[in-house]
């Protein structure tokens, strides 16, 4: 299996500069995603590994060797589209059989191949089907089938599960990561949903304008977000900018205009001066609801009302709202807490300090 | 009675259909079946014909050699103008289907505003550029060559057509591309084909009944039109539209007919053959 490297990766088309100076490296067997919004440059260097888009500068190397001047048909690597491009004129083993054909592989191998690649996925017997007679999660497995019956040294995804429903996508994602896991195959998968990403990835690059804003383990770049971008966009909905107007040891003071007044205990090594922007952040999964308002803990903790409460199953979310302030709070409790809050009740929020981050507003 | 909503539906739907029948039996139906008719009347050289039931018209058409070499050379020139209709404009629309729309647009525009001028105006357009003396070969007589024969002669014919029927090709080809998913084409590449064999296994098999469509266009009014072969091709490039037309000049109508019925059976023919040969589904 090869590793890819990606070094100072430019791509511009017209005025806009998709892909700003972009390095990352796939280990060999790595299962990376890049992830981010819409627009953010991931299919773009996605597309520019496969060689679908030539890059304006910068270079792509796969298992050592630069592949950056080879044609698109030549590189050997597994591409699947996001909207699975099957050929539709052609039936599923015509489908598979085509890269086969292509690289002149001896035609005594290709049934044995091709019901191989089938039992791969689970989908013998599909060989006479056409395109069309086949549901969305089908499609996509013949796709990778497709891709994978040439052993490719790659296997690269452009949102391969984005045009699947919900549940499919739950079952794919499962599918995607057993054929990953036992084929171990570089693989690189490019999505906008940081669920798939955080559930499946080894490592996460997360892109946004052109660059690469983080990377890491999906713990990593979960719970240790490098700036608000990162909090809001992998779902840490509490995020809020505000002003350090205090700081007494470890203690800091915060204000913004979505907040009440906050006293936060600062994360250790930090050190933050007064009138510094900030952003301030705290895991919705780890805020405690409690309905007596408890004026002694003022640290890591802020009083609000309870705009929603909303059961489901696993837990209860709330929404809560601060009176003349225009800020909210989203949180996850335990469907077990009693006395359950309700709509309009009075209620103090309460954080351990690991939930909770204070970084530095450099724009 | 109330009549139900649904029988007024329909009743509505039987009332709209009834200005398309009339129109397609009076201009249609109804002049096929006087041509057919026609076809089979005794005719009498320069007096006119009589009403008596012969197969004399159809039998000279397919035993007089004078008949069938118009009738090959007819055939000949439409299907070339065809093959070579569908290989000029293929790179042109694959080129404008893949373009922005709007570049795209602006550029078949610029396509079919020719179809605004006559095709008699063009056709004598073109003697100027291809003639003895026209402008092609005066370019070539002062580069010191010799003059190339472009007028007069099945060439003239042939490029006349393609003057005129290019555009039918092109923006039927155009349409059928721009349904060609562009990350079919991809898949193909990534999975080791280049462009030539992606276009010949990939792009090709979905777009027959684009190119079915544009051929039947093309090869119907290549066989059926009078003013290109008459005006570029002159009298020793005699095909069945002009033969139709010196018919009726002599009031031999029956004659007339039955050239027109074998040239529409014809061209039936030759769509139907085609259409197997590329597998398609004929698509109007």
């Amino acid at each position: 299996m090869a590793e890819v490297r990606v070094q100072n990766l430019n791509k511009s088309f017209g005025e806009l500069k998709a892909v700003n100076n972009v390095s990352f490296h796939a280990k060999s067997g790595e299962f990376l995603f890049l992830l981010g919004p819409s627009g953010c440059g991931k299919t773009t260097s996605l597309r520019t590994i496969a060689g679908l888009e030539e890059q304006d500068s910068g270079k792509v190397l796969v298992g050592g060797k630069d592949v950056s001047d080879t044609p698109v048909h030549k590189r050997n690597l597994g591409f699947v589209f996001q909207n699975y491009a099957l050929f539709p004129h052609m039936t599923v083993r015509q489908n598979i059989e085509f890269g086969l054909r292509m690289k002149k592989i001896n035609k005594r191998y290709y049934r044995e191949k091709v019901s191989e690649i089938l039992s791969l996925v689970g989908l013998e017997g599909y060989e006479d089907r056409k395109p069309d007679q086949l549901s969305g999660g089908e499609k996509q497995r013949i796709a990778l089938c497709r891709t994978l019956v040439l052993d490719p040294q790659v296997l690269l995804l452009d949102e391969p599960l984005s045009n699947l429903d919900a549940k499919l996508r739950k079952r794919m994602r499962v599918e995607l990561e057993n054929i990953q896991n036992k084929l171990g195959l570089t693989t690189i998968h490019v999505t906008h949903d940081q669920e798939e990403a955080l559930a499946m990835a080894d490592r996460i690059i997360l892109m946004n304008n052109g660059s690469i804003v983080q990377e890491g383990t999906p713990p990593e770049i979960y719970e240790k977000p490098l700036n608000g971008f990162v909090a809001d966009f992998m779902g840490q909905v509490n995020c809020y900018r505000g002003k350090v107007v205090k700081v007494t040891d470890n203690k800091v003071a915060l204000e913004s205009e979505k907040l009440p007044r906050i006293n936060v205990l600062q994360s250790d090594g930090k050190k933050l001066k007064e009138g510094k922007d900030v952003f301030f952040m705290v895991k919705k999964e780890g805020i405690k609801i409690n309905s007596s308002l408890n004026s002694s803990k003022e640290i890591n903790s802020v009083e609000g009302e309870v705009l929603v409460a909303s059961y489901y199953g696993s837990h209860i979310e709330f929404i809560c709202g601060f009176p003349g302030k225009s800020g909210q709070i989203i949180l996850k409790a335990p469907v077990d807490i009693s006395p359950v809050p309700t709509r309009g009740e009075k209620v103090n929020l309460q954080w351990d300090y690991d939930n909770a981050f204070i970084i530095e507003c450099f724009a | 009675m109330k009549l139900n909503w649904r029988l007024k539906e329909r009743l509505l739907e039987g009332l709209l259909n009834i200005p398309g029948l009339v129109l397609i039996i009076t201009i249609w139906a109804f002049p096929l079946i006087v041509l057919v008719i026609n076809s089979f009347y005794t005719n009498i050289p320069f007096g006119g014909h009589v009403q008596e039931f012969t197969l004399e018209n159809y039998k000279k058409i397919f035993t007089d050699p004078f008949y069938v070499i118009i009738l090959y050379r007819t055939a000949i020139i439409a299907i070339t103008v065809t093959v070579l209709s569908v290989i000029i404009s293929y790179p042109v629309a694959y080129k404008l289907a893949r373009i922005d729309e709007k570049k795209a647009m602006f550029l078949l525009i610029l396509i079919v505003v020719p179809f605004l001028t006559a095709v008699i105006f063009r056709a004598f357009g073109l003697i100027y550029l291809m003639g003895n003396r026209g402008v092609i070969n005066s370019f070539l007589h002062w580069l010191g060559f010799e003059g190339i024969s472009l007028i007069w002669n099945q060439t003239a014919i042939i490029i006349g057509f393609l003057n005129v029927l290019l555009p039918y090709m092109l923006l039927s080809l155009y349409s059928s591309i721009k349904q060609v998913n562009k990350s079919v084409e991809e898949a193909a590449w990534v999975l080791g084909a280049n462009r030539v064999k992606t276009t010949w296994y990939i792009v090709l098999p979905q777009i027959k009944s684009g190119m079915v469509t544009g051929s039947i266009f093309v090869f119907a009014i290549a066989m059926g039109t009078f003013e290109i072969p008459a005006i570029l091709g002159g009298m020793g490039q005699m095909v069945i539209p002009m033969l139709i037309q010196q018919y009726v000049s002599y009031m031999n109508f029956p004659g007339a007919s039955a050239l027109a019925i074998v040239l529409l059976g014809f061209v039936l023919l030759f769509v139907g053959i085609g259409t197997r040969l590329v597998g398609g589904k004929m698509e109007l």
